[in-house]
């Protein structure tokens, strides 16, 4: 497939929001390119769908929540948009050129409309020992049962939130043994819970599928709810993990993995490096880019869908995506876009269930900061609590300057993993609200690249 | 005024001479130069035209490792500080010769205080090995070095408090006014009352000097830099465009570019950046870029220092350069010695602000 | 221990250190990893070991070394026949 120099729009990341898109876009005949940094097209939700399906019985454990993105897979294998998978975006201009690299190659391409479906990531959680092997995140673990169909026997799963019981449930479905199931979710629901479960109960389904997962989990699990005062222990891998329970009693349990989650937060590296103007979600405690109905962000031709744009799930990830693309088609075809209401309440509809989510299981305190002063806070520069603190007290006026203060936010993975727990470090001493703290200053090449593949891209300017 | 490298240097320079002293900063997404600094400690090729710089950045350079011990014992925080010598590296023989002449006209002008040696292809490899097929060779000096800039600047910070310095963060400063003798400065963070002022705020001094009475012609000059992956000692000296920081992680500049106050990454210049670091060493061809910065040098006409004593407000002080890593321990040892006693030395005389106004006769 | 209930439909060799292992074709080479008991492949600054932790190339700890000596992400690095992989032995980040 010979990729083109330009085209109408360009779709970073293929999952649903992409997906929707593409498809949307190639119905009305727009050149569209999606850039994915996977083998194949599916995202995180439905990952290796397409090589899933041949061994569907083996992998039914993933439930009908992932087989139902087999009907945006197959549609988007047979529209005429182009893809590239393991292409790593890693800059777009405000002109709207797209810089990615793909088997070793920087390359570069023009978009007159750009949308950035890139999807969420699990919340940085750095309870203590966090850093060590045996402990991945929840989300890993369902990665691994849906790329490799393995799982590892006697896990602790540590934390809460839907992603974190649906595991759990296909776990159980797939026949691994669970050792415990450690809930940090508040053991009773409050009254600002039930006002919102209100507009969740427009999402009935998904509300049973929960309480149902939850109740079989209770039962076929060793399962402790409402645990505090969480620390992963281990010296040099995880041995397991001590807690207190709801009668204040310390608990501990062996295990040698632990998968951990307190939910999901958009993956927001690549729209900050993009200047796209911001916005604290307070329920949610992360930030999202500012999008007007359709998604169009702050930078003229630049659109945000899906989770990228701020949770709400798979259903409402294809719809946001499919109205961007609509929006996209009515701007480069100069027609007018008169359904823009309907999809937008349809979208919302999708999305109901979320406030009620994110209330329920906002994340603990002590999660979003640890207690404990020797628990790592940036996982590439190993820096602690109280590493950070020791800066922080020095009087810094935000991230940027703790960063430049104490390495914070400098390793690899530029503060994917540390910017949202230093924005709150900066706030439990500064005060003043959350948001005004802000966020470390994010800039391309938001992946890496070799000095030898950015040195390469040289010549092909200097030929254009 | 100014929480840079130039504001902090002449911060813990008055605070370790004892007197009360507080500090303005103003907000964490401001230009900031101090977070774009190279971290070089260089004297080859300064002052060139202009010897009273070249004086005064050797100057610096000798009173370094004092600072850096001064600041390592109080706050417990190595500072990196490398003087072991430094490289300027030459891709093509015009490069080269041009350098010679440069580096020759300064000795000339400093009768011969100014060491440093041209080094051909054969020489420079001894020193640095594994360099590109292009490098025909390079200037070096043997007083030139590098240290990690940003630890410098939180150590100046800390020493500054631990001498008793106050700090005020987010202080926008939006007016000063004088009477009497002292000088109010309103920010955002209310009012300050001083009988002695230092504005070191960088770019913001354009707008603060003329408030007392002073002109800091300055202007932005963009600069970017890329940082890979820390890795094995590929680099054995700090070079212009090249060091290797004690963390393992090497910094690629520079670029000198007139955008305005702009400190976007832009591809096309970040790509010549890596093109010439390949070049220089092709080793670096596998190390990844984890990240870049973007920064703006506070810019004088002729590039160099501006400091001036106001006369229509005795008291006040405007203070600018770009070489604020360079020039941190004259800045700390000598400069706030003078300010501390309200005067400015005989051989600071040339840099003030009128030198622009001489015309041609 | 992680272990696979499904079987291998297409399977490649890689080499992790110079010794033979079976993979999935098409699959990130963190999960043969993990699959073969490898729990920790490179080391903190600090000197403590690191595993992969997100399996999706947003935690960077799952770095190894390639053959032409880059360094990559286990979990975005996908298994072909004959690939090879080596795990650095000492600090982070380290290239072979």
């Amino acid at each position: 497939m010979s990729v083109r120099s330009d085209y109408d729009l360009v779709i970073i990341g293929a999952g649903p929001a992409g997906l929707a898109a593409a498809i949307e876009a190639s119905r009305h005949d727009l050149s569209t390119l999606v850039l994915d940094d996977q083998p194949a097209p599916g995202g995180q939700i439905y990952r290796n769908i397409t090589q899933n399906r041949g061994q569907r019985h083996t992998s039914a454990f993933l439930g009908n929540d992932y087989w139902s993105g087999s009907r945006l897979v197959d549609g988007f294998a047979h529209v005429s948009a182009n893809v590239l998978t393991e292409s790593r975006v890693w800059q777009i201009t405000n002109d709207r050129q797209v810089f990615f690299s793909r088997q070793g190659k920087a390359q570069n391409v023009q978009a007159r409309a750009v949308l950035v479906a890139t999807g969420a990531m699990e919340r940085p959680i750095p309870v203590a020992g966090w850093t060590l092997p045996g402990v991945m995140s929840v989300g890993a673990a369902q990665t691994m049962l849906k790329t490799s169909g393995s799982g590892a026997d006697g896990a602790v799963f540590l934390g809460s939130g839907p992603l974190f019981y649906l595991t759990v449930w296909q776990y159980l479905q797939a026949g691994f043994d669970v050792k415990a199931v450690v809930d940090t979710a508040p053991t009773r629901m409050r009254p600002e819970h039930y006002l919102l479960a209100i507009a969740a109960l427009l999402q009935p389904i998904l509300l049973l599928k929960g309480l149902r997962w939850r109740a079989a989990i209770r039962r076929k699990t060793d399962y402790h709810a409402g645990a505090t005062s969480v620390v992963i222990a281990g010296e040099d891998s995880a041995t397991g993990v001590t807690f207190q329970d709801t009668a204040k009693r310390m608990k501990y349990i062996p295990a040698k993995h632990v998968f951990i989650h307190q939910g999901v937060v958009p993956n927001v590296n690549l729209t900050m490096a993009t200047d796209l103007r911001h916005q604290w979600h307070p329920r949610q405690l992360c930030w999202v880019p500012q999008t007007d109905m359709f998604g169009e962000s702050s930078v003229d031709g630049i659109f945000v869908a899906g989770d990228s744009m701020g949770i709400a799930g798979a259903a409402a990830a294809a719809l946001s995506g499919k109205l961007a693309a609509r929006r996209i088609v009515a701007n480069v075809k100069r027609r007018p876009f008169f359904m823009a209401p309907v999809w937008h309440a349809l979208k919302w509809r999708h999305a109901a269930i979320r406030p009620f989510l994110d209330s329920l299981f906002k994340p603990p305190d002590d999660w979003r900061v640890p207690e404990e002063d020797h628990a790592i806070v940036c996982r590439c520069e190993a820096l602690t609590k109280a590493d950070v603190n020791a800066a922080i007290a020095l009087g810094v006026s935000g991230p940027n300057q703790l960063k430049s203060y104490c390495r914070a936010g400098m390793g690899r993975c530029q503060g994917r993993m540390c910017a949202l727990t230093i924005q709150k470090m900066i706030h439990n001493h500064n005060g003043g609200s959350e948001e005004s703290i802000g966020y470390l200053k994010i800039r391309p090449p938001i992946r890496p690249l070799t000095v030898g593949e950015l040195a390469a891209l040289t010549y092909k300017n200097a030929s254009r | 005024m100014g929480g840079g490298l130039v504001g902090f240097s002449i911060a813990y320079g008055l605070a370790r001479r004892g007197l009360g002293c507080a500090l303005l900063d103003a907000s964490d997404t401001d230009f900031r130069a101090a977070r774009g600094n190279f971290g070089l400690v260089w004297v080859q090729g300064k002052g060139a035209g202009f010897s009273a710089y070249a004086d005064w950045t050797m100057r610096s350079s000798e009173l370094w490792p004092a600072l850096c011990e001064e600041l390592q014992d109080m706050t417990g925080h190595g500072l990196g500080l490398e003087q072991d010598g430094g490289i300027h590296i030459c891709l093509s023989q015009k490069e080269y010769d041009d350098r010679k002449e440069k580096l020759e006209l300064l000795r000339s002008h400093q009768n011969g205080r100014f060491a440093f040696e041209m080094l051909d292809r054969q020489a420079l490899l001894e020193l640095q090995p594994d360099l590109g097929p292009d490098v025909v060779g390079g200037s070096w000096c043997p007083s030139d070095g590098h240290v990690n800039p940003l630890y410098l600047l939180r150590s100046l910070h800390d020493g500054f408090l631990r001498h008793g310095g106050h700090v005020q963060a987010d202080a926008d400063v939006d007016d000063i006014s004088f009477a009497k003798g002292i000088f109010t400065v309103t920010s955002r963070q209310g009012q300050f009352r001083t009988p002695r002022l230092v504005l070191a705020a960088g770019l913001g001094n354009r707008k603060l000097a003329p408030l007392v009475g002073l002109d800091q012609p300055v202007r932005p000059q963009k600069g970017q830099i890329l940082v890979t992956q820390k890795t094995d000692r590929l680099i054995r000296f700090p070079m212009t465009l090249l060091r290797q920081t004690a963390e393992g992680s090497i910094m690629i500049g520079d670029s000198k570019e007139e955008v305005g106050f702009d400190i976007s990454s832009t591809t096309d210049v970040m790509a010549q950046i890596a093109n010439r670091a390949e070049r220089t060493i092709p080793a670096l061809k596998h190390q990844q870029i984890i990240r870049s910065w973007g920064a703006l040098r506070v810019m004088s006409p002729d590039g160099y220092p501006v400091y001036d004593q106001s006369t229509t407000h005795p008291g006040a002080y405007a203070v600018t350069c770009h070489s604020g890593v360079t020039l941190a321990a004259a800045h700390a040892m000598d400069l706030a010695g003078d300010i501390a006693t309200g005067t400015l030395a005989d051989n600071l005389h040339a840099f003030t602000e009128r030198r622009f106004d001489v015309s041609p006769d | 221990m992680f272990r696979r209930i499904k079987s291998q439909d297409d399977t490649v060799t890689i080499y992790i250190d110079d010794k033979p292992f079976l993979a999935t074709a098409g699959e990130p080479v963190a999960n043969v990893l993990l699959n073969e008991g490898f729990s920790s492949v490179h080391t903190a600054p600090n000197g403590k070991p690191r595993g992969p932790y997100c399996m999706m190339g947003v935690c960077f700890d799952c770095m190894i070394t390639l053959q032409d000596g880059r360094i990559e992400q286990a979990c975005q690095t996908y298994a072909e026949d004959g690939i090879r992989l080596y795990l650095p032995v000492n600090s982070a980040d380290r290239a072979v």
